[in-house]
């Protein structure tokens, strides 16, 4: 049930609504056929596609930003725009170092419940999320005084862990289009834990029915991890397993990334 | 067909205004048509917030109150359709890097709000001396389910109306005609005849309006120089 | 300019573009043309894709040119309005968040958003009658919410819109739904989805008068920039107006209003082919 409150910068609907109740639901166990939903194996993840620059001016206008990706892992659809470097706020002025900020939201419509327009704590932790995933690769002291600006939204989601993947991966395209300076691109990927087995980027129905879930963000060339999330109980073993599986999708996806971004140069 | 007033289809609502009634602002009006009544304090030219100002003019900020409640985006519409008709027709230029503030506050909604509120603004800017290229007057009219086009329509006739006007003309009203309104909303059902019909009532309307205003003005400074003189 | 081959007057220009871009735009209105090539009175071109997010109960992605926009529709249950006891709720918000253009703020919406929310909510009751919402008189009704996020903002947002709109309603398709009277819930069917009957198609086109020289049709970010006044104008189906809407100090003539508004006619079935 959602309690509206009066916003009064926006059109407001009725005082409360809910979301009516569905007489067929959909299979509640998500590998109740013994493979999962949509027919992939179980290390495998959804297809990719990305566009760079889908937002960038075509005119040389100030308002544009200078980087954008547009991203989408089977349902899942991110977009990303990137400005700067430009003059940082004043308050963080870091006379030797620039500053990477980000910004996380969900469309209204992009979750399967409606989500409210002012921006809930679950979006502003994404927001440090991705922002303490990125950051590593961004080379800021070559930015000194100056801010990088990342703006997430997502349009549609589709798996809670495999929705901040994908935003990773989209800011990543963004930072590369627009030309800021990387030690490497930052490539993520998620797993959920189903009966003592690892599935790759889970759907959200995948990601309902499974017990714990994780999150490897990873610079591949550098070899390097840059973020490590995890929800839920798994031994010790079972965790290293996972973020090496996890490892390995990333340098997937990673090469993915990187073959389109070569694709765009030539 | 008789209107629930009894007036006459192209008859305008008993008018009333009066100036300088706020002490504090810089220049105020009020605008009354019977139960349709606005308030309009006008401050300027004020320094503005440095993050605000234009370097080569001044900036026009309105803030556009309700009878009722609180703030919503009927207020910023109502704001948005204000500035864009006053923003060029003061004469910013002459006062750049400060700030000219239009608060207008209804204080009583009976239909034709906006043609009041532009008009109300129009009589506060010229009271607080704000430098304007003219003045600006607006008139509504409303076309009526059995086709019959009334002025400055009362809430209940806009709510059984198919479609309402709303123009906004810059002084002198026919010179202003030739060239075109400054401010238009037209909206409902309609046609470009009836467009152009009450396009046509609204300038006249608003000539009289003008001419209201203009007497009210005049009275006020002919007050005020025998005030000066004795 | 020098002669130093193509590349470095491409340079030049975008220099040109990038100082001074008013008196650039200015040189090309002067030669009655456009920075873009297009003609004065030329829309961008439109693409629209229905019902592309299946998390929305309705949706549609506009690009008109640059300007990219995408409206999805959320549907829940509520109470009626107790003076209104058949009728549902269709809210209509647009969202310009810093993504679309450097201009906006994160956080709340802007006063560019703002108006332009109210002004589509205005429009939008002529889109649906909204009875036909209602699933139990006076007791349980749809409450549609409509989010228009904008992707891109490159002029013209309000025309992307309101056609974004228009499409995602006609995608809209609503579950079958009971009101049970004893337990005060609705329950729906998921399997017998069924549209909503649009009243009205709204066809919008929108003309910028330019610097006071030229009325250009669906302007872009950089002549949007140099408008002195804006003309929307919004026809039903059958050729009537719905809204014209002028703002802004620049002087728009009658007959220039009225070129527009037969502009706005043939837009319309511009527009009716794209949605088809």
């Amino acid at each position: 049930m959602s309690l509206n409150i009066t916003d009064r910068r926006r059109i407001n609907g009725p005082q409360r609504s809910v979301e009516p109740v569905y007489t067929t639901t959909s299979p509640v166990d998500a590998f109740a056929a013994g493979g999962r939903m949509d027919g992939r194996a179980l290390d495998q993840v959804r297809p990719i596609f990305i566009k760079t620059g889908p937002l960038d001016a075509q005119s040389l206008s100030a308002a544009a930003p200078s980087g954008s990706a547009y991203y989408e892992q089977g349902k899942i659809r991110v977009s990303c725009a990137v400005y700067g470097p430009r003059q940082g706020r004043k308050s963080s002025n870091n006379a030797r170092m620039g500053t990477f900020d980000c910004d996380f939201k969900y469309a209204p419509f992009s979750c399967s419940w409606k989500r409210s327009h002012v921006k809930t704590s679950d979006e502003k932790e994404i927001a440090l999320m991705l922002e303490q995933a990125v950051a590593p690769a961004i080379r800021l002291d070559a930015y000194p005084k100056a801010s990088v600006d990342a703006f997430v939204t997502v349009i549609e989601s589709d798996g809670k862990a495999a929705t901040i993947a994908a935003a990773i991966n989209c800011i990543s395209a963004a930072l590369a289009d627009a030309g800021i300076e990387l030690y490497d691109s930052v490539a993520a990927c998620s797993m959920s834990l189903h009966s003592e087995q690892w599935v790759s980027d889970c759907s959200q129905i995948e990601e309902n029915a499974s017990s714990c879930s994780l999150l490897v963000a990873r610079m591949p060339s550098a070899d390097e991890v840059t973020y490590l999330l995890q929800h839920g109980k798994t031994t010790p073993e079972q965790t290293q397993q996972a973020i090496q599986t996890c490892a390995n999708d990333c340098t997937r996806v990673y090469a993915v990334i990187c073959r389109y971004l070569q694709a765009t140069l030539e | 067909m008789t209107r629930p007033d009894n007036r006459e289809a192209s008859h305008l609502r008993a008018m009333h205004c009066s100036l300088g009634q706020l002490n504090r602002a810089d220049g105020s009006a009020q605008f009354t048509a019977q139960n349709t009544s606005v308030v309009c304090g006008v401050f300027g030219p004020v320094e503005a917030k440095v993050y605000e100002e234009k370097l080569d003019r001044a900036v026009v900020e309105v803030k556009f109150r309700s009878d009722i409640g609180s703030s919503t985006t009927k207020d910023k519409w109502v704001e948005s359709a204000i500035r864009s008709t006053f923003e060029r027709e003061i004469l910013a230029h002459q006062h750049p890097r400060t700030l000219v503030q239009i608060n207008i506050q209804l204080r009583e909604s009976d239909g034709s709000v906006d043609s009041a509120a532009i008009n109300a603004t129009s009589l506060a800017l010229v009271d607080a001396g704000i430098p304007l290229k003219s003045m600006i007057s607006a008139a509504t009219c409303a076309v009526l389910s059995d086709d019959v086009v009334v002025v400055d329509p009362t809430q209940e006739e806009i709510d059984a109306a198919r479609s309402v006007h709303t123009f906004a003309f810059a002084n002198p009203v026919s010179d202003s005609n030739k060239q075109g309104p400054l401010y238009v909303d037209s909206r409902g059902n309609f046609t470009m005849d009836e467009y152009n019909h009450c396009y046509d009532l609204c300038v006249l309307a608003a000539e009289r309006v003008l001419a209201f205003m203009r007497t009210a003005i005049e009275g006020k400074v002919t007050k005020e120089a025998k005030i000066n003189t004795t | 300019m020098v002669e130093t081959g193509q590349a470095a007057a491409a340079v030049a220009m975008q220099t040109f573009e990038r100082i001074h871009p008013v008196e650039f735009q200015r040189r090309f209105l002067g030669q009655n043309t456009r920075h873009t090539g297009r003609e004065f009175n030329q829309f961008r071109a439109l693409k629209v894709i229905k019902g592309a997010i299946s998390t929305a109960q309705g949706s549609a992605t506009v690009r008109l040119g640059n300007t990219t926009v995408v409206c999805g529709i959320k549907a829940e249950v509520c109470e009626p309005d107790v003076k209104r006891p058949t009728a549902g709720y269709l809210t209509t918000n647009v969202e310009l968040s810093p993504m679309c253009s450097a201009r906006f703020r994160a956080g709340a919406p802007s006063d560019e958003a703002q108006v332009a929310s109210e002004h589509i909510y205005r429009l939008s009751m002529h889109l649906l009658d909204l009875t036909s919402l209602c699933i139990e008189s006076g007791k349980a009704a749809w409450s549609l919410s409509a989010d228009i996020v904008c992707l891109k903002h490159d002029g013209n947002v309000v025309d992307a819109a309101v056609i974004a709109l228009v499409a995602a309603i006609e995608d809209l398709r609503l579950p079958r739904a009971e009101f049970d009277s004893a337990t005060g819930v609705v329950s729906a069917d998921k399997e017998a989805l069924g549209h909503v009957d649009v009243k009205k198609r709204l066809f919008p086109a929108t003309f910028v008068l330019v610097d006071d020289l030229c009325v250009v049709a669906d302007a872009d970010d950089a002549e949007e920039q140099m408008a002195t006044a804006s003309l929307l104008v919004v026809m039903d189906g059958e050729g009537k107006l719905v809204n014209l809407w002028k703002r802004g100090a620049g002087v728009i003539s009658r007959e220039a209003v009225e070129q527009c508004v037969e502009r706005a006619r043939e837009r319309m079935s511009e527009i009716a082919k794209v949605l088809d």
